[in-house]
């Protein structure tokens, strides 16, 4: 019967065509916003998303609370790689750089480039890579940071706050993995610019297959107890998640921002149903008196109330899509299809919740009560 | 023995309005047959749209029995009142209560809408009911460009198209002139005369009880008085 009922439904809720357009403006606005806010999330928790192989660890000086302040002699190099179970050990000096008029936040990555290439599995075009290999003060830089900062290779570059003057020789293609956004540098060039000769910040250390990474963490770690700097070794996972530690409260602080944001948007639609149901008890009167039961005129309003919140939705997702995709990216923003879905599914639920205030009385009110009602 | 369509005995119904009592009905009786045309008239407050109310299923009584078109409405749930109203009763309101958003046809199709038939035969059934109320060219029309007469007459092809055996009108030429009152009047009367519909109308327009065959006096909250018309018919 509900089926049959679908051009009474739909001619309903364009009834009033400006609180309709307006409600639905509403609800587009705020599924735009909660994925906006999600996408920022996204962008600040993809590094340890995609931080790459479990088999990868990540060796720090063990006294730093903050990753970014942690010092490591380059000789660890050497002895970590002597450590049972790792095959490659390569020591990174990691710096964060601002960059352009804009403030883009930037990490530069001081690389031994054979070591590093054979510890990440990069997949990098070789004649890019070898002319890095083979250039001091050269660079590869990330596609998503090329393209945000319009840089072509070729390109010779300053980056001011590390006194650092390179020319990019190539790039590393989208393959999902953490430095998309980075630039990766010689190491010993960065060492001389930030004047830490000899210091990287954390050593990656490939574990071969065979072995339980978490073991061998915990031999390195076990190693290096006596030596003037202890570590503290965790995977590369976990260190990239150590990262986004110190930005945690602020990711919170956007995650309760846009559940407050869905919050607003079911009060906004309960408003405009309750509105939309008030103004027409008498109607509600005769749909239910010429024999239409009440479970159906209840979910001829629910539906009314999630049609339009549907409609809100799709347009608040195409919204941030379009905005993400064409400007966000430059920041590294991005917006998967499972977060899209779920601010759609979120702007339905806004409409069931938003309607059922509205829906209660009209399963109670007696139908001659309903029809005596003034419009 | 003549068969009744409409059985009411002994219907009581109180409400209370803070510290008053209201009793509309105290022991109303009634029998109507089928294809009667029957008016009930009486005093405004008397009771009777609480009685249409009654034998339509829109309201229970608090006590005695009633009986309508085969169906003890007595103790039915919600649910089952929708059922027997969809299938059984017509309703025309004082103020027409038509649907703003939908045009003449779509408001005369709506109760259709509650049985499983063809879309072709509800536009039929639709078009049947227009013709008989003679708005067949109004069809696509919106109750907002309907004059208050025309907006009677959908609402009676509303209350006939899905064939019920009742049709309760409750003052349906008060908001309406005197030549449309005359013509939904002709059309009531046409429904009883011809189709064997039983129609109850609660009015005070004497232009309607002069159709009749029966008028019934509403009186302290009982139908206590019968008065058969002369020139009923």
């Amino acid at each position: 019967m509900f089926m049959r009922m679908l051009p009474y439904l739909w001619h309903s809720a364009w009834r009033s065509k400006r609180r309709s357009i307006i409600t639905i403006l509403g609800v587009a606005v705020g599924i735009f916003v909660f994925l906006a806010l999600q996408s920022a999330i996204l962008a600040v928790k993809a590094p340890a998303r995609k931080a790459g192989s479990v088999q990868l660890l990540n060796v720090r000086e063990s006294a730093r609370s903050s990753v970014m302040a942690s010092r490591l002699p380059q000789g660890y190099e050497t002895k970590i790689g002597m450590v049972n179970g790792v095959e490659i050990s390569t020591g990174v000096l990691s710096d964060l750089a601002v960059i352009g008029e804009k403030g883009v936040h930037v990490f530069v990555r001081g690389i031994d480039p054979d070591k590093y290439l054979s510890a990440r599995a990069i997949t990098v075009d070789p004649q890019q890579w070898t002319e890095f290999r083979n250039g001091k003060n050269t660079a590869i830089v990330g596609w998503r940071l090329m393209e945000g900062m319009g840089w072509n290779v070729g390109d010779n570059i300053e980056i001011r706050g590390l006194n650092l003057r390179t020319r990019i020789v190539g790039f590393i293609p989208p393959q999902d993995i953490d430095i998309e956004d980075h630039m990766l540098v010689h190491r010993d060039y960065l060492q001389r610019t930030r004047t830490a000769e000899e210091q990287v910040s954390y050593i990656l250390a490939r574990v071969s297959q065979s072995n339980d990474p978490l073991s061998v963490a915990e031999a390195i770690d076990a190693q290096m107890k006596v030596s003037p700097i202890p570590t503290k070794t965790v995977s590369a996972a976990a260190y990239a998640q150590a990262i986004i530690k110190d930005f945690m409260g602020f990711i919170d602080y956007l995650g309760v921002i846009g559940w407050i944001v869905i919050a607003v948007v079911a009060l906004g639609i309960a408003n405009a149903v309750g509105i939309s149901v008030r103004e027409r008890t008498r109607e509600i009167g005769v749909l239910k008196a010429i024999g239409i039961p009440p479970c159906i005129v209840m979910s001829l309003v629910v539906s009314e109330s999630v049609l339009l919140a549907v409609i809100g939705g799709l347009l608040g997702m195409a919204g941030a899509w379009g905005v993400i995709t064409s400007a966000g990216s430059m920041a590294g923003l991005q917006l998967d299809v499972t977060t899209m879905a779920i601010g759609v599914f979120l702007a339905l639920i806004c409409g069931v919740l938003g309607a059922t205030p509205a829906v209660l009385p009209i399963v109670r009110i007696p139908v001659t009560e309903a029809l005596r009602t003034i419009d | 023995m003549t068969e009744h369509i409409i059985e009411a005995h002994e219907l009581v119904k109180t409400y209370r309005n803070g510290e008053n009592t209201i009793n509309p009905l105290s022991g109303a009786n009634l029998e109507v047959a089928e294809g009667e045309f029957v008016t009930v008239m009486g005093p405004s407050g008397s009771g009777k749209s609480t009685l249409l109310h009654i034998l339509g299923g829109l309201d229970h009584q608090d006590s005695g029995t009633c009986r309508v078109a085969g169906v003890e409405l007595t103790g039915l749930s919600e649910s089952r009142l929708s059922d027997f109203r969809a299938a059984n009763v017509g309703f025309v309101f004082q103020s027409f209560n038509l649907i703003p958003v939908l045009s003449a046809a779509d408001n005369v199709e709506l109760p259709l809408r509650m049985f499983r038939m063809s879309a072709g035969r509800r536009k039929e059934q639709v078009m049947t009911a227009l013709e008989l109320v003679n708005l067949a060219d109004r069809a696509d029309h919106l109750p907002s460009q309907l004059s208050g007469g025309q907006e009677q007459r959908i609402a009676i092809a509303r209350a006939l198209v899905t064939d019920p055996k009742v049709i309760l009108a409750d003052e349906p030429t008060g908001n309406i002139d005197e030549e449309s009152s005359s013509e939904v009047t002709t059309i009531l009367r046409r429904l009883a005369t011809e189709q064997r519909k039983t129609v109850v109308i609660v009015t005070h327009d004497s232009e309607v009880t002069k159709e009749a065959d029966r008028i019934l006096l509403f009186a302290h909250g009982r139908l206590s008085e019968k008065v058969s018309y002369p020139s009923a018919k």
